[in-house]
């Protein structure tokens, strides 16, 4: 079995989930390659841009902040993907971007039964098409329900249980059919970053369950409809700060039983 | 509230011209006796508005007077007279609810092919955010009745508002694009939006236009006034009263209404007091203790505005100011105050479409004072 893990701005690649996929991908037998895109500094720029509004951007100049970096809870801070990859003997391919050439070229010749999309990039159809639309990736929230942006954030606004769901990627914006959905924990006194943290945790035991059910013939899909589902958007100030005082009041109802207040 | 709605019907029966097909755009009380003003350009605008919640009125009072029986065929006049198409976006917007709500789909898609027509000819680019509102409002209504081509028409302003107008820091939405006017939008236009966005998330279940009214609604409640009144005009990423003045009666007893009453419905928290804040302003709890109605014939004082000179010049200077500083403006007293005593018909329509078979839950609680 063959597997691409898709990763982006590999001079700031710190994650735990990430390295997990890698290793127990490898574990398991799996030929893989990690494929970069976002290379070029302007893409770290507008990177940054995106994520955070210029003011703040004193201290966040490295994207992967504290709370991003490191295994799930605590432990000692994560290494440079790429690092990894080459002493697990992945080989590594750095593109501009998915869309060009040479990386369309790089992926159809490759083959690969699955794509893991770990990179937070909008994945282009014509690199869909050259993956013979075999890409999968983890969506923050529950899907259909929950689509579009921010769904961390929007999951504990409408009091809605956190959940990773992964789909098919299609050229339609989290339309692709289901694969999985892995329940994610929420304990009292958990911020966003925690939340997030856990997220990506399931979302790379949900790339290694997908990975285990192709191999055994037994991944499902299952299709999304329009009508089941809400796109949403980017969260703006007021309703972040109503997301964290829910957090910070107790008000978000589906924690764990038994976690402390 | 019987009485309230009755006047309303009474008074719009009286505002309506058969010749023109119009109801008046203002009106004054003159020895006792009403004096009807048509010559204003929104008086169409004003029509449109009328008769929807004429049409609304007659549809959830079975026991229907005369004049609301008639509320489709003043509907047949004023199409006759003034249509097919009208100019304006928003005004055929609210056309288009109409003819949706009255089960005429051929007449609603004529209505949405013209809107198409009119975003395609570049028009939008210049609209602002009240005829966008009504727009989508329309073409929710036609895409609930399944009238094709609403639904996308429906989703593609949607996505316009949410782009180019809603601030999703504040949740307030702009006036328009226009860079020396965007930071500033009227209780009015704010209050079509928030509507809007109640009709988008009921239409098409869409939990965000949900979230962004639900929110919307709560921003908007902290703006009100100690003793009831919605400001005029907001600043639109502090969400603060730059300007409160003029307080207008129709805020107060119907536009409010218009996401206030969906609110309760959804369980959005203070509403209910908003409501009767709101309303007791309008019966005398107010800056001049002035009851805003006349009971016979039945009247309502339009605003309460600055006893100023160079109105205009002060209201500019003094949004920019509180713009700029992220500042409010505060409510005056007595001696700074008049009354303006005309009588818009719109008014009265907006009465009549928000309160009307309201039964159960919320209904209108004021009675005219004398």
């Amino acid at each position: 079995m063959r597997a691409i893990v898709l990763s982006s701005y590999p001079l700031v690649d710190r994650f735990a989930h990430k390295e997990r996929v890698l290793r127990d991908l490898c574990d398991r037998g799996i030929e893989t390659y990690l494929l970069y895109a976002g290379t070029a500094p302007a893409d770290y720029v507008r990177e940054a841009r995106r994520r955070r509004p210029l003011l703040e951007l004193r201290g966040r100049l490295s994207m992967a902040g504290r709370s991003q970096r490191g295994p799930s809870e605590g432990g000692p801070r994560a290494r440079k993907l790429a690092h990894v990859a080459r002493d697990l003997g992945i080989r590594v391919v750095e593109v501009r971007a998915l869309g060009d050439a040479e990386c369309l070229r790089t992926v159809s010749t490759f083959h690969p039964d699955v794509l893991f999309n770990l990179s937070a990039l909008y994945v282009p159809k014509v690199f869909l098409d050259a993956a013979d639309h075999r890409v999968v990736g983890g969506h923050y929230a529950d899907l259909p329900r929950l689509r579009g942006t921010d769904t961390v954030r929007w999951t504990i606004l409408l009091d809605h249980p956190m959940v990773v769901s992964h789909q098919v990627l299609t050229a339609e914006f989290d339309m692709g059919d289901i694969v999985r959905r892995t329940p994610v924990e929420v304990r009292r006194g958990d911020d966003i970053a925690t939340i997030r943290r856990r997220c990506r945790t399931a979302a790379a035991e949900g790339c290694l369950a997908v990975a285990d059910a192709l191999a055994s013939g037994e991944l499902l899909h299952e299709r999304q409809r329009r009508e089941d589902g809400t796109t949403f958007f980017r969260m703006g100030t007021y309703l972040r700060k109503r997301v964290d005082e829910i957090l910070l009041l107790g008000r978000y109802t589906h924690v764990a039983p038994g976690t402390p207040q | 509230m019987k009485d309230y709605h009755a006047g309303s019907i009474r008074f719009l029966e009286a505002a309506w011209d058969e010749r023109r097909a119009l109801f008046s755009y203002s009106t004054s009380l003159v020895d006792g006796s009403y004096v009807q003003d048509f010559g204003h350009p929104a008086t169409v605008r004003y029509t449109v508005n009328s008769l929807l919640g004429l049409q609304r009125a007659q549809l959830r009072d079975p026991r229907a007077d005369p004049f609301l029986a008639a509320a489709d065929s003043l509907l047949d006049r004023f199409l006759s007279v003034h249509g097919p198409t009208l100019p304006n976006f928003g005004d055929t917007g609210l056309l288009t609810a109409a003819l949706a709500t009255r089960g005429d789909s051929e007449g609603a898609k004529a209505q949405i092919d013209h809107l198409a027509e009119l975003a395609a000819s570049g028009v939008e680019q210049h609209l602002v955010l009240q005829e966008l509102a009504w727009g989508l409002w329309g073409l929710c209504a036609a895409a609930r009745t399944e009238t094709p081509g609403a639904e996308a028409e429906a989703r593609a302003l949607f996505a316009t508002l949410r782009r180019r107008f809603l601030d999703s820091d504040s949740l307030f939405a702009r006036h328009n694009t226009n860079p020396l006017r965007r930071h500033v939008v009227s209780f009015g236009a704010t209050a079509y939006f928030l509507r809007a966005l109640h009709e988008y998330a009921e239409t098409f279940h869409d939990e965000y236009a949900d979230a962004l009214f639900r929110h919307g609604v709560e921003r908007t409640l902290a703006l009100q006034g100690p003793l009831g009144q919605w400001p005029w005009m907001i600043g639109v990423s502090s969400a603060q009263a730059v300007d409160p003045y003029p307080v207008f009666s129709v805020h107060q007893d119907s536009m409010s209404m218009l996401f206030l009453l969906p609110a309760i419905d959804r369980g959005v928290e203070g509403v209910e007091r908003a409501i009767d804040l709101s309303l007791s302003w309008l019966t005398g709890r107010n800056e001049l203790g002035l009851s805003m109605i006349v009971p016979e014939p039945f009247f309502v004082f339009r605003s309460f505005e600055r006893a100023a000179r160079l109105q205009k010049p002060t209201r500019y200077a003094r949004t920019v100011w509180h713009t700029l500083l992220r500042t409010s403006s505060g409510y005056l007293g007595p001696a700074g105050l008049r009354v303006n005593r005309e009588c818009r018909s719109y008014q009265l329509g907006w009465v009549l479409f928000v309160w009307s078979g309201r039964t159960g839950g919320r209904v209108l609680g004021v009675r005219p004072a004398t």
